[in-house]
Protein backbone atom coordinates (compact mmCIF):
# COMPACT_ATOMS: atom_id res chain seq x y z
CA UNK A 1 0.00 0.00 0.00
CA UNK A 2 2.90 2.54 1.16
CA UNK A 3 5.62 2.89 -0.88
CA UNK A 4 9.09 2.27 0.43
CA UNK A 5 10.57 5.74 0.40
CA UNK A 6 8.07 6.20 3.51
CA UNK A 7 8.91 3.63 5.88
CA UNK A 8 12.23 4.72 7.88
CA UNK A 9 13.00 1.65 9.44
CA UNK A 10 12.74 -0.78 6.37
CA UNK A 11 15.42 2.49 4.56
CA UNK A 12 17.60 2.04 7.36
CA UNK A 13 17.63 -1.96 7.65
CA UNK A 14 18.43 -1.62 3.64
CA UNK A 15 21.35 0.46 4.33
CA UNK A 16 22.62 -2.26 6.73
CA UNK A 17 22.06 -5.54 4.48
CA UNK A 18 24.43 -4.66 2.07
CA UNK A 19 27.62 -3.67 3.90
CA UNK A 20 30.80 -2.85 2.16
CA UNK A 21 33.40 -4.69 2.80
CA UNK A 22 35.40 -2.19 3.36
CA UNK A 23 33.13 -0.47 5.02
CA UNK A 24 31.51 -2.11 7.73
CA UNK A 25 32.20 0.13 10.54
CA UNK A 26 31.25 3.03 8.71
CA UNK A 27 27.78 1.60 7.64
CA UNK A 28 27.35 0.48 11.48
CA UNK A 29 28.06 4.06 12.49
CA UNK A 30 25.59 5.16 9.80
CA UNK A 31 22.65 2.70 10.91
CA UNK A 32 23.04 3.53 14.35
CA UNK A 33 23.14 7.58 13.74
CA UNK A 34 20.20 6.66 11.00
CA UNK A 35 18.63 4.73 14.44
CA UNK A 36 19.07 7.84 16.74
CA UNK A 37 17.61 10.41 14.44
CA UNK A 38 14.52 8.17 13.85
CA UNK A 39 14.56 7.60 18.21
CA UNK A 40 14.94 11.57 18.31
CA UNK A 41 12.62 12.54 15.73
CA UNK A 42 9.96 10.35 17.68
CA UNK A 43 10.93 11.75 21.02
CA UNK A 44 10.26 15.28 19.01
CA UNK A 45 6.51 13.58 17.77
CA UNK A 46 5.72 12.69 21.19
CA UNK A 47 6.42 15.84 22.50
CA UNK A 48 4.28 18.20 19.66
CA UNK A 49 1.51 15.41 20.80
CA UNK A 50 2.04 16.33 24.71
CA UNK A 51 2.00 20.15 23.48
CA UNK A 52 -1.32 19.63 21.71
CA UNK A 53 -3.26 17.51 24.32
CA UNK A 54 -2.22 19.82 27.33
CA UNK A 55 -3.22 22.98 25.14
CA UNK A 56 -6.16 21.79 23.66
CA UNK A 57 -7.42 20.96 27.34
CA UNK A 58 -6.71 24.30 28.38
CA UNK A 59 -8.03 25.94 25.96
CA UNK A 60 -11.47 23.55 25.94
CA UNK A 61 -11.82 24.51 29.79
CA UNK A 62 -11.04 28.20 29.76
CA UNK A 63 -13.16 28.93 26.05
CA UNK A 64 -15.45 26.16 25.58
CA UNK A 65 -17.93 27.65 23.10
CA UNK A 66 -15.48 29.72 21.49
CA UNK A 67 -13.33 26.65 20.93
CA UNK A 68 -15.96 24.74 19.40
CA UNK A 69 -17.52 27.33 17.24
CA UNK A 70 -13.72 28.34 15.64
CA UNK A 71 -12.29 24.30 15.40
CA UNK A 72 -15.83 23.41 13.81
CA UNK A 73 -15.97 25.93 11.22
CA UNK A 74 -12.31 25.30 10.48
CA UNK A 75 -11.53 21.90 10.69
CA UNK A 76 -14.86 20.08 9.90
CA UNK A 77 -14.77 20.45 6.04
CA UNK A 78 -11.12 19.57 6.11
CA UNK A 79 -10.81 16.91 8.31
CA UNK A 80 -13.91 14.96 5.84
CA UNK A 81 -11.64 15.75 3.01
CA UNK A 82 -8.99 14.17 4.45
CA UNK A 83 -10.71 11.26 5.76
CA UNK A 84 -11.96 10.55 2.10
CA UNK A 85 -8.60 11.21 0.79
CA UNK A 86 -7.19 8.67 3.40
CA UNK A 87 -10.02 5.96 2.81
CA UNK A 88 -9.50 6.04 -1.24
CA UNK A 89 -5.79 5.57 -0.48
CA UNK A 90 -6.74 2.45 1.80
CA UNK A 91 -9.09 1.08 -0.47
CA UNK A 92 -7.16 -1.77 -2.62
CA UNK A 93 -7.47 -1.31 -6.52
CA UNK A 94 -9.01 -5.14 -6.76
CA UNK A 95 -11.44 -6.06 -3.86
CA UNK A 96 -11.08 -9.99 -4.66
CA UNK A 97 -12.05 -11.49 -1.03
CA UNK A 98 -12.73 -8.34 0.16
CA UNK A 99 -15.69 -7.78 -1.90
CA UNK A 100 -18.35 -8.83 0.39
CA UNK A 101 -17.25 -6.71 2.93
CA UNK A 102 -16.78 -3.48 1.21
CA UNK A 103 -20.24 -4.16 -0.16
CA UNK A 104 -21.33 -4.68 3.19
CA UNK A 105 -19.66 -1.40 4.36
CA UNK A 106 -20.60 0.87 1.98
CA UNK A 107 -24.71 -0.25 2.12
CA UNK A 108 -24.17 0.09 5.71
CA UNK A 109 -22.91 3.70 5.33
CA UNK A 110 -25.32 4.84 2.71
CA UNK A 111 -28.36 3.19 4.44
CA UNK A 112 -27.22 3.92 8.09
CA UNK A 113 -26.25 8.00 7.47
CA UNK A 114 -29.52 8.10 5.07
CA UNK A 115 -31.87 6.70 7.92
CA UNK A 116 -29.94 9.08 10.30
CA UNK A 117 -31.09 11.87 7.82
CA UNK A 118 -34.62 11.06 8.30
CA UNK A 119 -34.51 10.51 11.67
CA UNK A 120 -33.34 14.18 12.21
CA UNK A 121 -35.73 15.24 9.85
CA UNK A 122 -38.42 13.23 11.90
CA UNK A 123 -37.32 14.87 15.19
CA UNK A 124 -37.58 18.08 14.08
CA UNK A 125 -41.18 17.74 12.53
CA UNK A 126 -44.25 17.99 14.61
CA UNK A 127 -44.98 14.42 12.87
CA UNK A 128 -43.45 12.27 15.41
CA UNK A 129 -43.91 12.16 18.98
CA UNK A 130 -41.24 11.28 22.27
CA UNK A 131 -41.95 7.73 21.92
CA UNK A 132 -41.60 6.96 17.80
CA UNK A 133 -38.52 9.21 18.19
CA UNK A 134 -37.10 6.99 21.21
CA UNK A 135 -38.17 3.87 19.09
CA UNK A 136 -36.68 5.02 16.08
CA UNK A 137 -33.33 6.08 17.85
CA UNK A 138 -33.07 2.77 19.31
CA UNK A 139 -33.71 0.97 15.93
CA UNK A 140 -30.90 2.88 14.23
CA UNK A 141 -28.60 2.26 17.55
CA UNK A 142 -29.32 -1.53 16.96
CA UNK A 143 -29.00 -1.48 13.07
CA UNK A 144 -25.52 0.58 13.60
CA UNK A 145 -24.61 -2.30 16.32
CA UNK A 146 -25.67 -5.35 14.08
CA UNK A 147 -24.14 -3.45 11.10
CA UNK A 148 -20.23 -3.02 13.01
CA UNK A 149 -21.05 -6.79 14.44
CA UNK A 150 -21.18 -8.50 11.12
CA UNK A 151 -18.09 -6.44 9.58
CA UNK A 152 -15.84 -7.51 12.87
CA UNK A 153 -17.22 -11.30 12.08
CA UNK A 154 -16.39 -10.71 8.05
CA UNK A 155 -12.96 -8.80 9.17
CA UNK A 156 -12.26 -12.27 11.01
CA UNK A 157 -13.15 -14.49 8.70
CA UNK A 158 -10.86 -12.48 5.95
CA UNK A 159 -8.09 -12.42 8.25
CA UNK A 160 -8.46 -16.11 9.60
CA UNK A 161 -9.13 -14.98 13.21
CA UNK A 162 -12.13 -15.86 15.07
CA UNK A 163 -13.93 -13.02 15.66
CA UNK A 164 -17.46 -14.99 15.96
CA UNK A 165 -17.41 -13.57 19.49
CA UNK A 166 -18.62 -9.95 18.29
CA UNK A 167 -22.11 -11.61 17.35
CA UNK A 168 -23.17 -12.47 20.95
CA UNK A 169 -20.90 -8.67 22.46
CA UNK A 170 -23.09 -7.17 19.43
CA UNK A 171 -26.42 -8.47 20.75
CA UNK A 172 -25.77 -7.66 23.97
CA UNK A 173 -24.53 -4.34 23.57
CA UNK A 174 -28.26 -3.76 21.19
CA UNK A 175 -30.27 -5.33 24.35
CA UNK A 176 -28.50 -2.57 26.15
CA UNK A 177 -29.24 0.10 23.53
CA UNK A 178 -33.04 -1.01 24.39
CA UNK A 179 -32.88 0.58 28.18
CA UNK A 180 -31.33 3.96 27.20
CA UNK A 181 -30.53 4.82 23.66
CA UNK A 182 -29.89 7.97 24.73
CA UNK A 183 -26.96 6.86 26.48
CA UNK A 184 -25.22 4.63 23.40
CA UNK A 185 -25.98 8.20 20.87
CA UNK A 186 -24.29 9.95 23.58
CA UNK A 187 -21.17 7.46 23.74
CA UNK A 188 -20.91 7.85 19.93
CA UNK A 189 -20.47 11.46 20.40
CA UNK A 190 -17.38 10.98 22.49
CA UNK A 191 -15.78 8.08 21.72
CA UNK A 192 -16.01 8.84 17.74
CA UNK A 193 -13.00 11.10 18.54
CA UNK A 194 -10.90 8.97 20.06
CA UNK A 195 -11.33 6.66 16.91
CA UNK A 196 -8.50 8.65 15.09
CA UNK A 197 -6.25 7.87 17.94
CA UNK A 198 -6.48 4.55 16.62
CA UNK A 199 -6.27 5.90 13.49
CA UNK A 200 -2.63 6.67 14.20
CA UNK A 201 -1.64 4.02 15.92
CA UNK A 202 -2.46 1.85 13.50
CA UNK A 203 -0.73 4.07 10.51
CA UNK A 204 2.54 4.69 13.02
CA UNK A 205 2.76 0.56 13.04
CA UNK A 206 2.90 0.91 9.20
CA UNK A 207 5.27 3.49 8.22
CA UNK A 208 6.86 5.51 11.47
CA UNK A 209 7.04 2.33 13.99
CA UNK A 210 10.07 4.17 15.93
CA UNK A 211 7.47 6.65 16.96
CA UNK A 212 4.83 4.42 18.30
CA UNK A 213 6.12 3.94 21.72
CA UNK A 214 6.83 7.95 22.15
CA UNK A 215 3.43 8.19 20.79
CA UNK A 216 1.69 5.54 23.03
CA UNK A 217 3.54 7.53 26.47
CA UNK A 218 2.02 10.77 24.83
CA UNK A 219 -1.43 9.39 24.69
CA UNK A 220 -1.00 8.49 28.36
CA UNK A 221 -1.27 12.21 29.14
CA UNK A 222 -5.14 11.84 27.78
CA UNK A 223 -6.83 10.47 30.69
CA UNK A 224 -4.56 12.80 32.61
CA UNK A 225 -5.90 16.19 31.01
CA UNK A 226 -9.42 14.47 31.11
CA UNK A 227 -8.86 13.87 34.64
CA UNK A 228 -7.92 17.52 35.18
CA UNK A 229 -10.47 18.80 33.37
CA UNK A 230 -13.04 16.90 35.05
CA UNK A 231 -12.23 17.86 38.57
CA UNK A 232 -11.71 21.81 37.79
CA UNK A 233 -15.07 21.32 36.10
CA UNK A 234 -17.01 19.46 38.14
CA UNK A 235 -18.70 21.93 40.09
CA UNK A 236 -18.23 24.48 37.62
CA UNK A 237 -21.22 26.74 36.85
CA UNK A 238 -23.20 26.15 33.92
CA UNK A 239 -22.27 27.71 30.37
CA UNK A 240 -24.38 30.66 30.28
CA UNK A 241 -25.99 31.57 26.93
CA UNK A 242 -28.68 31.20 25.27
CA UNK A 243 -28.17 32.32 22.26
CA UNK A 244 -29.19 29.55 18.91
CA UNK A 245 -25.56 28.25 18.96
CA UNK A 246 -25.05 27.76 22.66
CA UNK A 247 -27.52 25.55 22.87
CA UNK A 248 -26.87 23.77 19.90
CA UNK A 249 -23.24 22.91 21.03
CA UNK A 250 -24.59 22.31 24.71
CA UNK A 251 -27.26 19.84 23.74
CA UNK A 252 -24.61 18.26 21.19
CA UNK A 253 -22.58 17.40 24.18
CA UNK A 254 -25.50 15.58 26.27
CA UNK A 255 -26.87 18.46 28.21
CA UNK A 256 -30.60 16.59 28.07
CA UNK A 257 -29.17 13.57 28.76
CA UNK A 258 -26.75 14.43 31.80
CA UNK A 259 -28.71 17.31 33.21
CA UNK A 260 -26.94 17.04 36.59
CA UNK A 261 -23.07 17.30 35.25
CA UNK A 262 -22.37 20.88 34.37
CA UNK A 263 -22.22 22.02 31.28
CA UNK A 264 -19.15 23.87 30.85
CA UNK A 265 -17.71 20.27 31.94
CA UNK A 266 -19.40 18.39 29.05
CA UNK A 267 -18.53 21.35 26.43
CA UNK A 268 -14.95 21.27 27.45
CA UNK A 269 -14.79 17.65 27.10
CA UNK A 270 -16.39 17.28 23.76
CA UNK A 271 -14.42 20.13 22.20
CA UNK A 272 -11.25 18.76 23.65
CA UNK A 273 -11.85 15.43 22.39
CA UNK A 274 -12.97 17.18 18.52
CA UNK A 275 -9.54 19.19 19.03
CA UNK A 276 -7.59 15.97 18.81
CA UNK A 277 -9.49 14.63 16.73
CA UNK A 278 -9.17 17.23 13.94
CA UNK A 279 -5.92 17.33 15.04
CA UNK A 280 -5.24 13.47 14.03
CA UNK A 281 -6.53 13.67 10.90
CA UNK A 282 -5.27 17.23 9.38
CA UNK A 283 -1.55 16.98 10.82
CA UNK A 284 -0.56 13.82 12.39
CA UNK A 285 -2.14 11.28 9.86
CA UNK A 286 -0.70 12.84 6.99
CA UNK A 287 3.07 13.11 8.56
CA UNK A 288 2.59 9.46 9.77
CA UNK A 289 1.60 8.54 6.39
CA UNK A 290 4.72 10.27 4.73
CA UNK A 291 4.47 10.21 0.96
CA UNK A 292 1.52 8.47 0.78
CA UNK A 293 -0.56 11.07 2.65
CA UNK A 294 0.65 13.97 0.83
CA UNK A 295 -3.06 14.89 -0.78
CA UNK A 296 -2.22 16.81 -3.72
CA UNK A 297 0.28 13.55 -5.03
CA UNK A 298 -2.86 11.66 -6.31
CA UNK A 299 -0.18 9.03 -7.72
CA UNK A 300 -0.44 7.13 -4.41
CA UNK A 301 -3.64 6.13 -4.65
CA UNK A 302 -3.97 2.28 -5.91
CA UNK A 303 -6.80 3.26 -7.39
CA UNK A 304 -5.83 5.70 -9.49
CA UNK A 305 -2.12 4.50 -10.50
CA UNK A 306 -3.51 0.53 -11.48
CA UNK A 307 -5.03 -0.51 -15.07
CA UNK A 308 -7.86 -1.44 -13.09
CA UNK A 309 -8.66 1.65 -10.89
CA UNK A 310 -10.82 4.70 -11.56
CA UNK A 311 -8.98 7.29 -11.96
CA UNK A 312 -10.63 9.47 -13.36
CA UNK A 313 -13.78 9.13 -10.79
CA UNK A 314 -11.25 9.45 -7.74
CA UNK A 315 -9.84 12.88 -8.73
CA UNK A 316 -13.57 14.27 -9.55
CA UNK A 317 -14.54 12.73 -6.03
CA UNK A 318 -11.39 14.57 -4.52
CA UNK A 319 -12.22 17.67 -6.50
CA UNK A 320 -15.88 17.42 -5.36
CA UNK A 321 -15.08 16.86 -2.26
CA UNK A 322 -12.73 20.00 -2.02
CA UNK A 323 -15.35 22.32 -3.45
CA UNK A 324 -18.15 21.02 -0.88
CA UNK A 325 -15.04 22.20 2.06
CA UNK A 326 -15.38 25.47 0.33
CA UNK A 327 -19.31 25.45 -0.02
CA UNK A 328 -19.27 24.34 3.79
CA UNK A 329 -17.27 27.09 4.90
CA UNK A 330 -19.57 29.52 3.42
CA UNK A 331 -22.73 28.36 4.69
CA UNK A 332 -21.07 28.32 8.17
CA UNK A 333 -20.85 32.32 7.52
CA UNK A 334 -23.88 32.60 6.23
CA UNK A 335 -25.70 30.64 9.35
CA UNK A 336 -24.01 28.80 11.36
CA UNK A 337 -26.59 27.49 13.42
CA UNK A 338 -28.36 25.76 10.85
CA UNK A 339 -25.11 24.68 8.82
CA UNK A 340 -23.92 23.13 12.14
CA UNK A 341 -27.08 21.04 12.48
CA UNK A 342 -27.06 19.82 8.75
CA UNK A 343 -23.11 19.18 9.22
CA UNK A 344 -22.86 17.31 12.30
CA UNK A 345 -26.30 14.65 10.59
CA UNK A 346 -24.26 14.14 7.44
CA UNK A 347 -20.90 13.62 9.12
CA UNK A 348 -22.30 10.61 10.45
CA UNK A 349 -21.38 8.95 7.26
CA UNK A 350 -17.76 9.81 7.81
CA UNK A 351 -18.19 7.98 11.28
CA UNK A 352 -19.51 4.92 9.98
CA UNK A 353 -16.54 5.29 6.85
CA UNK A 354 -13.86 5.01 9.57
CA UNK A 355 -15.41 1.33 11.19
CA UNK A 356 -14.59 -0.83 7.92
CA UNK A 357 -11.65 1.00 6.83
CA UNK A 358 -9.59 0.78 10.76
CA UNK A 359 -11.11 -3.21 10.76
CA UNK A 360 -9.08 -3.55 7.67
CA UNK A 361 -6.08 -1.99 9.24
CA UNK A 362 -6.60 -4.66 12.62
CA UNK B 1 -22.16 -21.49 5.39
CA UNK B 2 -21.82 -23.49 8.79
CA UNK B 3 -22.24 -19.81 10.72
CA UNK B 4 -25.26 -19.30 8.98
CA UNK B 5 -26.59 -22.58 10.13
CA UNK B 6 -25.75 -21.71 13.56
CA UNK B 7 -26.85 -18.30 13.64
CA UNK B 8 -29.97 -19.90 11.79
CA UNK B 9 -30.49 -22.73 14.51
CA UNK B 10 -29.58 -19.82 17.57
CA UNK B 11 -32.61 -17.74 15.76
CA UNK B 12 -35.40 -20.88 15.84
CA UNK B 13 -34.02 -22.06 19.62
CA UNK B 14 -34.77 -18.65 20.53
CA UNK B 15 -38.11 -18.06 19.25
CA UNK B 16 -38.91 -21.55 20.60
CA UNK B 17 -37.82 -20.38 24.11
CA UNK B 18 -39.72 -17.07 24.12
CA UNK B 19 -42.94 -18.27 22.34
CA UNK B 20 -44.47 -18.55 25.98
CA UNK B 21 -43.69 -14.52 26.48
CA UNK B 22 -46.75 -12.69 27.06
CA UNK B 23 -45.35 -9.38 24.78
CA UNK B 24 -48.10 -9.56 22.15
CA UNK B 25 -50.92 -9.37 24.98
CA UNK B 26 -51.97 -5.28 25.13
CA UNK B 27 -50.01 -3.95 28.60
CA UNK B 28 -52.31 -2.62 31.44
CA UNK B 29 -53.42 0.68 31.29
CA UNK B 30 -51.07 2.33 33.29
CA UNK B 31 -52.19 5.95 33.10
CA UNK B 32 -50.08 8.59 35.10
CA UNK B 33 -51.93 10.06 37.89
CA UNK B 34 -50.24 12.68 40.03
CA UNK B 35 -50.26 11.76 43.63
CA UNK B 36 -49.33 13.91 46.86
CA UNK B 37 -46.36 11.34 47.61
CA UNK B 38 -44.87 10.59 44.44
CA UNK B 39 -41.20 11.28 43.74
CA UNK B 40 -40.93 14.27 41.26
CA UNK B 41 -37.40 12.88 39.87
CA UNK B 42 -38.34 14.71 36.64
CA UNK B 43 -37.58 18.33 38.48
CA UNK B 44 -34.68 19.58 40.04
CA UNK B 45 -33.75 20.23 43.26
CA UNK B 46 -31.59 21.96 45.80
CA UNK B 47 -31.08 23.32 49.13
CA UNK B 48 -33.13 25.62 50.60
CA UNK B 49 -33.11 28.21 53.60
CA UNK B 50 -35.19 30.50 55.07
CA UNK B 51 -33.23 33.30 56.65
CA UNK B 52 -34.98 36.99 58.12
CA UNK B 53 -32.48 40.18 57.15
CA UNK B 54 -32.29 43.06 58.85
CA UNK B 55 -33.34 45.94 57.07
CA UNK B 56 -35.10 44.22 54.04
CA UNK B 57 -38.55 45.32 53.15
CA UNK B 58 -40.06 42.79 50.86
CA UNK B 59 -39.99 38.99 50.56
CA UNK B 60 -37.77 37.55 48.20
CA UNK B 61 -37.12 34.50 46.92
CA UNK B 62 -33.55 33.36 45.33
CA UNK B 63 -33.17 30.90 43.11
CA UNK B 64 -29.80 30.14 41.32
CA UNK B 65 -29.88 30.15 37.90
CA UNK B 66 -28.56 26.58 36.78
CA UNK B 67 -31.75 25.04 38.76
CA UNK B 68 -34.36 27.82 36.54
CA UNK B 69 -32.11 26.90 33.50
CA UNK B 70 -32.73 23.27 34.27
CA UNK B 71 -36.89 24.27 34.59
CA UNK B 72 -36.72 25.95 30.80
CA UNK B 73 -38.34 24.21 28.05
CA UNK B 74 -36.56 22.24 25.71
CA UNK B 75 -35.29 24.22 22.48
CA UNK B 76 -36.04 22.47 18.82
CA UNK B 77 -33.80 19.22 18.79
CA UNK B 78 -30.89 19.97 16.96
CA UNK B 79 -27.29 18.22 15.80
CA UNK B 80 -28.48 14.46 17.31
CA UNK B 81 -31.27 12.57 18.06
CA UNK B 82 -30.74 12.18 21.71
CA UNK B 83 -33.00 13.79 24.70
CA UNK B 84 -36.08 13.63 26.93
CA UNK B 85 -37.08 10.86 29.15
CA UNK B 86 -38.77 7.71 27.43
CA UNK B 87 -42.76 7.26 28.27
CA UNK B 88 -44.01 3.96 29.51
CA UNK B 89 -45.03 2.83 26.32
CA UNK B 90 -41.23 2.78 25.17
CA UNK B 91 -40.09 1.34 28.25
CA UNK B 92 -42.46 -1.66 27.77
CA UNK B 93 -41.12 -2.47 24.14
CA UNK B 94 -37.91 -1.89 25.30
CA UNK B 95 -38.02 -4.21 28.02
CA UNK B 96 -39.10 -6.64 25.93
CA UNK B 97 -36.70 -5.95 22.54
CA UNK B 98 -33.57 -6.02 25.30
CA UNK B 99 -34.66 -8.96 27.04
CA UNK B 100 -35.10 -10.97 23.58
CA UNK B 101 -31.25 -9.73 22.59
CA UNK B 102 -30.08 -10.24 25.79
CA UNK B 103 -31.46 -14.25 25.29
CA UNK B 104 -29.96 -14.32 22.20
CA UNK B 105 -27.07 -13.01 23.37
CA UNK B 106 -26.41 -15.76 25.81
CA UNK B 107 -27.71 -18.47 23.22
CA UNK B 108 -24.78 -17.22 20.95
CA UNK B 109 -22.82 -16.89 23.34
CA UNK B 110 -23.38 -21.18 24.42
CA UNK B 111 -22.76 -21.99 21.04
CA UNK B 112 -19.33 -20.53 21.16
CA UNK B 113 -18.70 -22.13 24.05
CA UNK B 114 -19.52 -25.37 22.90
CA UNK B 115 -18.11 -24.90 19.64
CA UNK B 116 -14.70 -24.55 21.10
CA UNK B 117 -15.29 -28.37 22.16
CA UNK B 118 -12.81 -29.38 25.22
CA UNK B 119 -10.33 -26.17 24.49
CA UNK B 120 -12.52 -23.40 26.00
CA UNK B 121 -11.01 -20.63 24.21
CA UNK B 122 -10.54 -17.55 25.81
CA UNK B 123 -12.64 -15.61 23.42
CA UNK B 124 -15.35 -17.46 23.75
CA UNK B 125 -14.82 -17.09 27.66
CA UNK B 126 -14.78 -13.29 27.25
CA UNK B 127 -18.07 -13.55 25.14
CA UNK B 128 -19.65 -15.12 27.90
CA UNK B 129 -18.34 -12.72 30.59
CA UNK B 130 -19.86 -10.32 27.94
CA UNK B 131 -23.32 -11.36 27.96
CA UNK B 132 -23.42 -11.97 31.95
CA UNK B 133 -21.88 -8.32 32.54
CA UNK B 134 -24.82 -7.02 29.97
CA UNK B 135 -27.60 -9.34 32.16
CA UNK B 136 -26.87 -8.08 35.09
CA UNK B 137 -26.35 -4.12 33.99
CA UNK B 138 -29.81 -5.01 32.73
CA UNK B 139 -31.15 -6.30 35.28
CA UNK B 140 -29.69 -3.87 37.90
CA UNK B 141 -31.31 -1.13 35.28
CA UNK B 142 -34.37 -2.90 35.64
CA UNK B 143 -34.48 -4.06 39.63
CA UNK B 144 -31.75 -1.54 41.47
CA UNK B 145 -31.41 -2.41 45.03
CA UNK B 146 -28.67 0.46 45.22
CA UNK B 147 -29.15 3.77 46.35
CA UNK B 148 -30.51 5.83 44.02
CA UNK B 149 -28.26 8.98 42.79
CA UNK B 150 -29.39 12.25 44.93
CA UNK B 151 -31.92 13.57 42.23
CA UNK B 152 -33.71 10.39 42.44
CA UNK B 153 -33.92 10.29 46.46
CA UNK B 154 -36.48 11.77 48.62
CA UNK B 155 -35.66 15.24 49.32
CA UNK B 156 -35.81 15.88 53.20
CA UNK B 157 -37.31 19.22 53.82
CA UNK B 158 -34.35 19.06 57.56
CA UNK B 159 -36.23 22.16 59.36
CA UNK B 160 -38.05 23.89 56.82
CA UNK B 161 -41.09 22.10 58.92
CA UNK B 162 -40.65 24.37 61.80
CA UNK B 163 -41.55 27.55 59.48
CA UNK B 164 -45.09 25.91 59.15
CA UNK B 165 -47.38 25.68 61.95
CA UNK B 166 -50.70 24.24 61.02
CA UNK B 167 -52.06 27.49 59.53
CA UNK B 168 -51.21 28.58 56.06
CA UNK B 169 -48.72 31.35 55.74
CA UNK B 170 -49.15 33.89 52.49
CA UNK B 171 -47.55 36.85 51.54
CA UNK B 172 -46.00 38.23 48.04
CA UNK B 173 -42.47 37.55 47.27
CA UNK B 174 -39.91 38.41 44.60
CA UNK B 175 -38.39 35.89 42.88
CA UNK B 176 -34.42 36.80 41.87
CA UNK B 177 -32.31 34.76 39.62
CA UNK B 178 -29.21 34.91 40.92
CA UNK B 179 -25.98 33.72 39.68
CA UNK B 180 -23.51 32.68 42.81
CA UNK B 181 -24.24 29.49 44.82
CA UNK B 182 -26.42 26.55 44.62
CA UNK B 183 -29.12 27.42 47.34
CA UNK B 184 -32.74 28.50 46.93
CA UNK B 185 -33.14 30.99 49.68
CA UNK B 186 -36.30 32.73 51.37
CA UNK B 187 -35.58 35.92 52.34
CA UNK B 188 -37.96 37.41 54.90
CA UNK B 189 -37.94 41.18 56.25
CA UNK B 190 -36.73 41.13 59.65
CA UNK B 191 -39.29 44.09 60.41
CA UNK B 192 -42.65 44.89 59.44
CA UNK B 193 -42.23 47.32 56.36
CA UNK B 194 -44.81 49.25 54.73
CA UNK B 195 -45.27 47.92 51.47
CA UNK B 196 -46.76 51.14 49.24
CA UNK B 197 -43.55 53.09 49.60
CA UNK B 198 -41.07 53.58 47.21
CA UNK B 199 -37.56 52.17 47.23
Amino acid sequence: MQSATDIGPLRVAADGATPHASGDARTAHDSAAANAVAASSGVVFALACACVIASSAALAGFAPLGLSVATVFLFAGPHNWVELRYFITRLPARLSRSRNFFALAAAGVLLLTASYAALALGANSSVWGGEELYAGVAVWNSLLVAWVAALVFMRGKLSRRDWAWALPAGSALIALNWLAPQALSLSLVYLHPLVALWFLDRQLKRTRREWRRAYHLALALLPVALTLLWWRLASAPSIAGDDAVALRIVRHAGADILPSVSTHLLVSTHVFLETLHYGVWLVALPLAAGAVGVPWRLQSIPLVRHRDGWPRTIRVLLAAGAFAVVALWLCFVKDYATTRDVYFTLATAHVLAEVPFLLRMI
Amino acid sequence: MRHFRTFAAASLLLLVIVSPALADIAPPDRKKVERPDAIRTDLPYGHMTIETVEGLREARLQVPRDILAKLAPAAPNAAGLVDGAPSGGFRNLSTVVAGLFLSLSLVLAGLLLVRSRRRVAGRAIAAAVVCVVASVAAAVAAYANAAPPPGWRVQDPGTLRKAVSGKPLAGSVRVEAVDVGSEIKLLIPARDGKGDDEE
